[in-house]
């Protein structure tokens, strides 16, 4: 299979049918990225690895369940990498990580309306650069660290309305960019 | 929009946007893609194929036989879970093979070396009272690719988490075999011995792996899943 002709969409009807070598093309397809992510949120490669297996080991047990015309296989799988990340750091007490979250809600709310080509990493690095460090910063321990608005107005002092429209603002200025680079 | 206006909507946005907020997926796209991709760790899809189709065959009882690949084609995949396997299906009988390769090990090698005689019997003790354990499941070891090393071993596991690889062969000369386990509370050694042989406790782990040592070097030989 190669990535040119066989796109996620179908790749994830095949998983639901058990084809093991769709699991494999999705793990060599987007596993890098998903390592990626969770070594950042995790600080540890070790860990990342094992959040990495997770990912994919939880994608091929739900698969049936996996609607592609519904949802992006890629931010699926981001989703539930963040997720699994969100609940170690929470184990280790490094972060007051918010209630328990339904992972497959989670990851399905997610991945709607998300474009089917994936970013190129330069692409998503100029659209990070249209971002104030203090917007960035923000977004930055939102996402990875999984901080709400809430605890970020508390750590760094700012008035909960001040973080939420930071945070607001800065999430628009990314999606504009990145439709802008797009045209 | 206006200061009211924006001030309104800002109240409304959510404490976690990345639940819920269209924006929010696309920034969680950019901000995982801005990392760009790691390199994916050796052996990382072995030990993920061998606990994907591992759970698949213990889902499926007999279930699909799987070639020297490993692989399951989508036809031979099930839609759905099937009886539960009986003690002795197929699967489980192919599986004993190695055991009785590992009892016929055992007798020859114990004629050769008869001051081991001891040993021998607290071999053969411990094999039947695993082989005689109506809760024991077996599970098989799926060779690591590249391993070089083909060989069949099996997995034997106790509903109280107690193990015992078994191997047709002990180690080589100057060899360990080192026994890995992976689970939620991340990677630990189990177990090593030289013996083909080797009891461990395998509570909390998901994926045992077996390692081969000699000297500084270590070879991945094989991994079952115990999901």
């Amino acid at each position: 299979m190669s990535e040119t002709t066989v796109s996620d969409a179908t790749l994830a009807l095949a998983l639901a049918r058990g084809d093991e070598g769709a699991l494999r093309e999705l793990y060599e397809r987007h596993g890098g990225l998903v390592l990626a992510l969770a070594t950042r949120m995790l600080g540890s490669r070790e860990e990342g690895e094992e959040v990495l297996h997770d990912t994919f080991l939880r994608m091929w047990r739900n698969a049936s369940r996996f609607d592609p015309e519904l949802a992006s296989v890629r931010t699926y799988l981001y989703a539930v990498a963040r997720n699994l990340c969100l609940s170690r750091l929470r184990a280790r007490s490094a972060r007051p990580v918010n209630a328990d979250l339904d992972e497959d809600a989670y990851a399905y709310q997610v991945a709607l309306s998300v474009d089917p080509d994936p970013v190129p990493p330069l692409m998503a690095k100029r659209a990070l650069e249209t971002l104030d460090d203090d917007e960035r910063l923000l977004v930055e321990e939102s996402f990875y660290g999984g901080w709400s608005h809430s605890e970020l107005a508390a750590k760094h002092g700012l008035p909960l309305g001040t973080v939420k429209s930071r945070v607001r603002r800065a999430l628009a200025k990314m999606r504009s960019a990145l439709e802008e680079d797009r045209r | 929009m206006n200061d009211e206006g924006r001030r309104e909507e800002d109240q409304r946005w959510p404490d976690e946007p990345w639940l819920e907020e269209p924006d929010a997926a696309v920034a969680a796209e950019v901000l995982t893609a801005s990392l760009g991709p790691e390199e994916l760790p050796p052996g990382g899809w072995d030990r993920l194929r061998a606990a994907a189709v591992g759970a698949q065959v213990e889902d499926v009882g007999a279930g699909p036989v799987l070639g020297r690949s490993g692989r399951v084609s989508s036809e031979d995949a099930p839609h759905t879970p099937g009886p539960p396997p009986t003690q002795w299906s197929g699967f489980a009988l192919a599986l004993a093979a190695t055991v009785l390769l590992v009892v016929a090990g055992l007798g020859v090698w114990g004629v050769q070396h008869a001051t081991e005689a001891a040993r021998l019997r607290d071999d053969q003790r411990i094999l039947a009272y695993w082989m005689g354990n109506p809760d024991m499941r077996m599970v098989s070891l799926q060779p690591a690719s590249g391993s070089g090393d083909a060989r069949m071993g099996v997995l034997c596991v106790l509903p109280d988490g107690r193990a015992l690889v078994l191997q047709p062969n002990p180690a080589g000369r100057g060899e360990t075999y080192v026994v890995v386990g992976r689970g939620l509370d991340g990677v630990r050694e189990l177990a090593r011995g030289d013996a083909n042989m080797i009891q461990f406790d395998a509570s909390g782990v998901e994926t045992v792996e077996l390692r081969l040592t000699h000297g500084n070097a270590t070879e991945t030989l094989a991994f079952a899943s115990l999901r």
